[in-house]
C-alpha cells in the first residue's frame, strides 16, 4: 500500500471529521513504497494498524515532521511578536534542542536516500487550519497559560510518538540510538512544561483528558494501562501483585510507565497542528 | 537449559551458586587452575548476564539501588526537606518499587533471576542529612538512570523488550526533571544531561554499574557480558 494512501485510510477509517489532514498528508509530496510488514507501535496499536506497513524512511519523515512542528512552535514563541514573560530562558533551550533534532533527522532522511520534503503550514490552535475546529485560543504566543497548554500536548505526545517508531529501527543501532536519546530529552521537556503548569512531571492514568478535556484526550489515551509485557506474548497486570492490589496504587502503576502512541494518534496530532 | 545465566557453569557449581544465594554469579576465580583437586570456586562478581535479559537485569539492579535510596531518604528525611518535596520523593519511590517488582517478575517469567536476596545495598558513604544533599543524591541517581537507558536502548534485539525499556526510560527522564526543578529551576535539560547535538547523555553499562557498585555488597555487579561500546 502506498504510504500516503495508508495515512489517508487511517484518517478516514479511524478518525472521521478531521478531513483537513488529508491535504496535510499530501503535502509530503512523496510516494512511499510501503513494502515491509512492520508492526507499528506496540500492544496499543489496533490489529488493523499493526498489519499495515511503512518503510523506515516513512517513519523517519514522521519523526522529522514532529520535530519541525516543535521547532516552529518554539521559534514563534521566541519571535518578536510573541509575549511570554518569564519563559524566555526555557524557550531558548527548547528551541535549541528541537532545532538540533530536526537537523539530525533531516540528515538521516538524506542518508537513507530520501528527499527532505517542503514543510507544511502550521496551526498552533490545533484546528488543522480550520478556525472553527481550533482546540486552543488564538493567543497561543501571547498568553502563557494557552502557550503552556499547547506545549504540554506537543511534548507529551512527542514522547509517545517516538516510542511508536523505535521498533522499526531495531536493526539500525545508529538511528535507534539517536531516536531513543532524543525521546528522553523530549521527556525532560515534557516534565518541565508540566511543572510550569503545576502538573506532576509524570502522566497519571488518563491525565484527566489533558489541558483541554474533551479535545486533548487522545494525547493520553491508553496511558492508564496496567498490563506490561513479560514475554513476547504474555503480560502482567501489575495491579494483581500483592503490593499493588490496593486501589490507591492504581494511579502510581500507570505513572511508572509511559505508553507508546498508536500510529493513528501520531497522525491525529499532525493533522491538528499542520495543514 | 532452565536458566540462561548458567549456560557455561556445570551442575556442581550451579548447586554451589544457588546455595550461596548469588545465583547469577558466573565469573569464577579458580584458586589453583590446572590442579585436579580444584578448590571450591569462589564467585567474585554478580554477572548481569547478556542479551536482552542481561539488559533488563541491568535495569532491575539499577531500580533496586534507586528504590533502596528513596526508601532510606523517605524513611528518615532531613528536617530541612519540606513536606511537599518529601511527598514527591515518596511518589518517585513508589514508581521505582513498581518498576523493580515488574522487572523482577518479567525476568523470572523468562527463567532469569529476579530480586536477589543476597545483595546488600548501603548508602553509608553518602551524607544525606540536609535537603540539598538528599536532592543532589537523588539527581545523580536519576541522571544516572536516564544515561543508562539512553545507552542501552540500541542493544535490544526484541521489539517487546525494547518497548519495555522505552516505557521506563522516559519516566526516568521525568523523575530526573522533577528533582532538577527542585534544585535549580530551568536546569531540566542543561548541558550536563543533553549534549551539543541535542541528544540525551548516555553511559555504558560498565560505567553505570561502576557507580552502582559503590553501594552494593558483598559482591559487585558485573556488566562484562553486556555490550559496552
Amino acid at each position: 500500500m502506498n504510504f500516503l494512501t495508508f495515512l489517508d485510510a487511517l484518517g478516514e477509517a479511524d478518525t472521521p471529521g478531521t478531513l483537513p489532514r488529508r491535504a496535510t498528508l499530501h503535502q509530503l509530496g512523496r510516494a512511499a513504497a510501503a513494502a515491509l510488514p512492520l508492526a507499528v507501535g506496540t500492544a496499543l496499536a489496533t490489529p488493523a494498524v499493526a498489519q499495515r506497513a511503512g518503510t523506515p524512511l516513512d517513519f523517519l519523515l514522521l519523526a522529522l515532521r514532529l520535530e519541525w512542528l516543535e521547532r516552529e512552535f518554539y521559534t514563534r514563541a521566541t519571535s518578536a511578536s510573541a509575549n511570554l514573560p518569564g519563559l524566555s530562558a526555557d524557550l531558548q533551550v527548547l528551541k535549541g534542542h528541537e532545532t538540533l533534532h530536526a537537523t539530525k533527522l533531516e540528515g538521516f532522511v538524506r542518508a537513507s536516500g530520501g528527499t527532505v520534503p517542503a514543510q507544511p503550514n502550521y496551526d498552533f490552535t490545533a484546528g488543522g487550519g480550520d478556525p472553527t475546529k481550533a482546540i486552543f485560543a488564538t493567543d497561543v504566543f501571547t498568553n502563557p497559560v494557552t502557550f503552556l497548554s499547547v506545549a504540554q500536548v506537543l511534548e507529551d505526545a512527542g514522547v509517545r510518538a517516538y516510542k511508536a517508531l523505535f521498533s522499526t529501527f531495531i536493526t539500525d543501532r545508529t538511528i535507534l540510538d539517536v531516536l531513543v536519546r532524543i525521546h528522553t530529552v523530549e521527556a525532560r521537556h515534557a516534565a518541565h512544561i508540566r511543572k510550569l503548569r503545576n502538573q506532576k512531571a509524570w502522566v497519571s492514568k488518563l491525565d484527566g483528558g489533558g489541558p483541554v478535556p474533551g479535545k486533548t484526550d487522545f494525547v493520553y489515551a491508553g496511558e492508564d494501562n496496567v498490563k506490561q509485557p513479560t514475554t513476547a506474548t504474555a503480560t502482567l497486570d501489575i495491579t494483581t501483585l500483592d503490593a499493588y492490589k490496593d486501589a490507591a496504587k492504581l494511579a502510581p502503576v500507570t505513572e511508572a510507565f509511559d505508553e507508546a502512541f498508536a500510529s493513528t494518534s501520531v497522525q491525529q496530532l499532525l493533522g491538528l497542528f499542520t495543514y | 537449559m532452565p536458566n540462561a545465566s548458567f549456560s557455561s557453569v556445570e551442575p556442581a557449581r550451579r548447586r554451589f551458586l544457588r546455595s550461596a544465594g548469588t545465583a547469577v554469579a558466573a565469573s569464577l576465580v579458580l584458586a589453583a587452575c590446572g590442579d585436579d583437586n580444584t578448590p571450591t570456586p569462589v564467585p567474585t562478581v554478580l554477572s548481569l548476564g547478556s542479551g536482552d535479559m542481561g539488559l533488563l537485569s541491568y535495569f532491575l539492579r539499577l531500580k533496586q539501588v534507586q528504590a533502596a535510596f528513596y526508601e532510606k531518604v523517605t524513611t528518615a528525611p532531613p528536617a530541612s526537606l519540606p513536606a511537599a518535596e518529601l511527598d514527591l520523593l515518596k511518589e518517585i519511590l513508589l514508581h521505582k518499587q513498581i518498576q523493580r517488582d515488574y522487572l523482577a517478575n518479567l525476568l523470572s517469567q523468562n527463567s532469569q533471576n529476579g530480586l536477589l536476596t543476597g545483595v546488600e545495598i548501603s548508602f553509608s558513604s553518602l551524607s544525606l542529612t540536609t535537603r540539598a544533599e538528599v536532592l543532589e543524591a537523588a539527581r545523580k541517581f536519576e541522571d544516572l538512570g536516564v544515561a543508562a537507558m539512553n545507552g542501552a536502548g540500541k542493544y535490544f534485539s526484541s521489539t517487546t523488550f525494547l518497548a519495555v525499556a522505552s516505557r521506563l526510560a522516559s519516566v526516568e527522564a521525568r523523575h530526573a526533571t522533577a528533582v532538577r526543578d527542585l534544585i535549580q529551576p530551568s536546569s531540566f535539560a542543561a548541558s550536563d544531561v543533553v549534549d551539543a547535538e541535542g541528544l540525551g547523555v548516555s553511559s555504558t553499562p560498565t560505567a553505570v554499574v561502576t557507580e552502582l557498585n559503590k553501594y552494593v555488597s558483598p559482591l559487585p555487579f558485573s556488566a562484562a557480558s553486556l555490550p559496552n561500546s
